[in-house]
């Protein structure tokens, strides 16, 4: 479960894939601080500052990920000479966990408020997650997703539709559940 | 077989014979006129003077000749003083080496003694009253001033000489020149100095008081800074008595720069000292030392003879190895203590054998670490290969002073080279460029870019701290990051140096911020009651002292809001230093710095106001963080592009509101206590204000008539804070509170009592 709350990292990606200026960055930053809460990582759901700074780190780390990663083992000697601890994992990624998808998916859909949806062909979908068929594993965690996010896949014509039975070849619609 | 009554030769004393002849060196014309000024002050039964002489221009000759000449033949004493073991043979070699027998016609010999903490030296209880020339740490003789009593006894008149005078301002100095002219009618007091205002100008002003004789246009004057002689580099240069060099760099593909940590970075902008890491690194690259050695083959017709300049004992022992690998005839000299890394002693006759082997031609290049800088003569030399960087410019001089000697001095005809060999360190350290040296009118100082990239990497050095703690997740620095990004930024430095108790130098800067500007001024202003107060004389104080009073210091102006936080160890670097000086430390203010380039606030301001995407921002900070006009940002940063994100995601986060909302507290509910419950400091904790005008009014209420402060239990009275400290009337541990009516002021003395008896 853990895993599909937003982190900072999550929403700085979020943010970046979505090409936004400062101003609107802000609005999302407020909307999910007012209205996502429940489901911020709760390391972060308590702190406001701490997770505005957190996720625009992120976002600058992804910026110069090369360079950052480099002077890391100084910056770290730094705070080690300053008797103070430093967590590597609060300033490194290899997003090699990272997952936005759904929660991409999420907050484009409450955010812009005019966007009743969001299309996908599923095969695109499968892509995402490396998968060219539809594993049950695959399958269970993506249930977990339209779960957790309240969001409910369509076909064309407002079909509800089972993304285990569809065509790969299928636009998928992903509409948030009320 | 040895027994414990036999004897052996020692260096440490003895006496010198007139060497017969005439010496066959002619003084320079510079050296001549130094002697004749002193000459000339010399007619005063009295005085005290300085005499500068750069680096090369022969200070110690022209002394020790003058002094041969002017005392020694006139059968009077001289006391020569100086910081370092090595000065203090250096003296001594130079008394033995040029007592001709024409200057010193009128005596038949003059007994000769070293006193040092030295094993090799005597002690200042071996002093006999028939020795003439005595020279002796300033320690030594500091500590055991009486021990000169006999050996002064009955003189009228006596030279007293200060070597590398612009340190005769510490206060060991000022108590050996006082003694001495306690106990002798004329005392003659010569300072010798290569760079005599390289201080403070408090300090020169001291400097002024102690040296207040010279002469000005042919004449002598009194009542300034006293200056009999000066001379400057370019001078030198300009008369062909030392050369300038030609420059050569060599660039290395050794990259340093990325990976130096703070305390590098300290070791290496405030000693000087590469750290052995770094040193292991240079020394053990098999591509820079390559290109060394390959360098001097591919030019060593033209190079000649060459001392090198290694980083470390194991790099000079590799680089002879490779000299020697390539058919170039190479040894190395290092220090005749053992090092402990390599295990390779050297004694002092092995170091003398490999240096004659050099003056003879036998050896094309000799390899040392750092001891080649002066006191060695190698006229032969004629090219200088710097392996080894310095952030100080008197090693760079002394280093590039090898090669300064001159066609008229004796040198070789052809012009002398300087060889650097350059490594990336991504303008991390401010290397001396020997270039520079020889730049501008005056020696030393630096272009106003070279000053604001040098204050820059000052102020980083101090910032990287702090930005450590802010990365630090079990730290809480909201406070800190609340505060405006350009209040963070120092208005100006106090930089100053002093003596550590083994003779080094220790360079020290405070960063002084708006909220601590007027603080520190206060400070500076009751320095000399403080130290008053405590009634210190001494020129090393002992910890426990040195933390009371920077405790009372703290209580008395750091109370309040600080951004940076208050640092003790600021204050008790600055005690230190005024214990060694009596002087207030120079302050520099960051005026040429322009600021603007440094707000990282007004950086994130523009990113939101002119609405970048994604693209334009990363244009944006990329462009501001490779700027290779000043490189600001990055030397403000210490070259961490990680703390400029850092700060920068808080400066967005302030404008996005991030700070507004109060953060949830957890679901705890905690006990309550009144502050007026809790101790001054623990106030100071919560509340900084608080504390301050909880004592501010302790300190107000206790003003007499006169505006004078008074100690509420014994009434003695002072204008300024730093005599006392605030009391509760009734003690916190007998239900008394920190409130105004329960406060009152007491001197230290009647607070001291107050608390042994609680």
């Amino acid at each position: 479960m853990r895993e599909l709350y937003y982190t900072p990292l999550d929403l700085a990606v979020i943010l970046k894939s979505m090409d936004l200026t400062p101003q609107e960055q802000g609005r999302i930053m407020d909307f999910v601080w007012e209205k996502e809460r429940a489901f911020i990582d709760p390391n972060y759901r308590e702190r406001k500052s701490l997770l505005y700074q957190k996720v625009m780190y992120w976002y600058y780390y992804l910026l110069d990920k090369a360079a950052i990663d480099a002077e890391f083992p100084m910056v770290q000697r730094d705070v080690w000479l300053a008797q103070g601890t430093l967590d590597k994992n609060d300033y490194l990624s290899d997003f090699s966990e990272l997952d936005t998808f759904f929660k991409s998916i999420r907050i484009r859909l409450l955010y812009n408020e005019k966007r009743k949806y969001v299309r996908i062909k599923l095969s695109s979908l499968l892509k995402q997650y490396g998968y060219q068929r539809r594993s049950p594993k695959l399958m269970e965690y993506i249930s977990r997703c339209l779960l957790f996010y309240h969001l409910q896949p369509y076909l064309r014509g407002e079909e509800k539709c089972n993304l285990s039975v569809i065509s790969r070849d299928a636009i998928v619609i992903f509409r948030e559940v009320f | 077989m040895v027994t414990l009554s036999d004897s052996i030769e020692v260096k440490s004393f003895g006496k010198v014979f007139p060497n017969s002849g005439s010496e066959k060196r002619t003084p320079y014309d510079h050296q001549k006129k130094a002697m004749e000024y002193l000459d000339k002050i010399n007619r005063f039964p009295s005085y005290s003077t300085l005499v500068v002489l750069p680096t090369g221009g022969g200070k110690t000759y022209t002394a020790s000749m003058w002094l041969l000449k002017n005392a020694l033949d006139k059968k009077k004493k001289i006391l020569w003083i100086a910081h370092r073991q090595m000065l203090l043979e250096q003296a001594a070699e130079s008394f033995q080496k040029y007592a001709y027998a024409e200057l010193i016609p009128h005596i038949s010999s003059f007994s000769f003694r070293i006193v040092s903490g030295s094993s090799s030296h005597d002690r200042t209880s071996d002093i006999q009253a028939d020795d003439q020339l005595l020279i002796i740490s300033k320690d030594s003789i500091g500590r055991n001033l009486n021990r000169l009593d006999s050996w002064l006894c009955g003189q009228q008149e006596i030279y007293l000489v200060v070597d590398e005078a612009h340190h005769s301002t510490a206060k060991t100095y000022r108590k050996v020149i006082d003694y001495v002219r306690g106990k002798v009618p004329h005392v003659k007091l010569i300072g010798l100095t290569a760079t005599p205002f390289r201080t403070a100008v408090e300090e020169q002003g001291l400097l002024a008081k102690i040296y207040s004789d010279g002469i000005k246009d042919g004449m002598a004057v009194h009542g300034e800074i006293g200056i009999t002689y000066q001379i400057s580099l370019k001078e030198l240069i300009n008369r062909r008595i030392l050369s300038k060099p030609i420059f050569e760099s060599y660039y290395t593909e050794e990259e340093y720069g990325n990976s130096i940590g703070i305390d590098a970075l300290e070791s290496i902008q405030r000693l000087d000292v590469i750290p052995e890491g770094i040193a292991r690194q240079m020394a053990d690259s098999a591509a820079r030392n390559k290109l060394i050695v390959e360098t001097y083959k591919a030019k060593h017709k033209e190079y000649g003879q060459t001392i090198v300049f290694a980083v470390n004992v194991i790099h000079a022992i590799q680089l002879s190895k490779l000299f020697n690998n390539e058919g170039i005839p190479a040894d190395f000299v290092v220090s005749d203590v053992k090092d402990y890394i390599t295990g390779v002693t050297l004694s002092r006759e092995e170091n003398d054998r490999k240096l004659q082997a050099y003056r003879d031609g036998k050896l094309q290049v000799l390899v040392n670490v750092n001891i080649l800088t002066e006191g060695v003569d190698l006229p032969k030399t004629q090219t200088v290969f710097l392996a080894r960087p310095t952030v100080s410019t008197i090693l760079m001089t002394q280093m590039v002073g090898r090669a300064l000697r001159g066609p008229d001095a004796g040198g070789t005809p052809s012009a002398y080279i300087v060889v650097s060999f350059v490594d990336h360190w991504n303008e991390h350290i401010a290397w001396v460029n020997p270039e520079s040296l020889f730049d501008g009118n005056n020696e030393f100082t630096d272009s106003p870019i070279e000053r604001v990239k040098h204050d820059l990497r000052m102020i980083a050095i101090s910032k990287i701290e702090e930005f450590a703690s802010i990365l630090d997740s079990t730290v809480d620095t909201t406070a800190l990051e609340k505060v405006p990004f350009e209040k963070r930024i120092p208005v100006g430095m106090y930089a100053f140096s002093y003596l550590e108790e083994n003779g080094m130098d220790h360079s020290y800067q405070v960063m002084v911020y708006d909220s601590t500007e007027e603080a520190y001024r206060n400070l500076m202003d009751a320095l000399p009651s403080l130290f008053k107060s405590y009634e210190s004389t001494d020129e090393y104080l002992s910890e426990n002292v040195i933390l009371d009073m920077e405790q009372q210091c703290r209580d008395t102006f750091f109370c309040g809001e600080m951004i940076p936080p208050y640092e003790s160890r600021d204050i008790i670097n600055i005690l230190k230093y005024y214990s060694q000086y009596e002087a207030i430390p120079q302050f520099y203010t960051f005026d040429e710095i322009d600021r603007s380039k440094l707000d990282v606030a007004a950086i994130a301001k523009h990113i939101r106001d002119t609405g970048m995407s994604w693209a334009a921002e990363e244009e944006y900070i990329n462009s501001l963080w490779d700027n290779a006009d000043d490189n600001m940002l990055r030397l403000f940063f210490g070259g961490r592009k990680l703390n400029f994100f850092q700060q920068l995601s808080i400066e967005r986060t302030k404008l996005m509101g991030g700070y507004d909302d109060v953060d949830r507290k957890p679901p705890v509910i905690f006990g309550q206590r009144k502050l007026e419950d809790m101790p001054l400091y623990r106030i100071g904790e919560i509340a900084p204000e608080l504390e301050k005008i909880l004592r501010d009014g302790a300190f107000e209420k206790s003003k007499n008539e006169r505006g004078e402060y008074q100690c509420a239990c014994c009434g003695i009275t002072d204008t300024s804070k730093i005599f006392f400290q605030v009391d509760h009337i009734v003690p916190m541990n007998n239900g008394g509170k920190s409130i105004p009516e329960n406060l009152q002021i007491l001197c230290r003395k009647c607070n001291g009592k107050k608390g042994d008896k609680k």
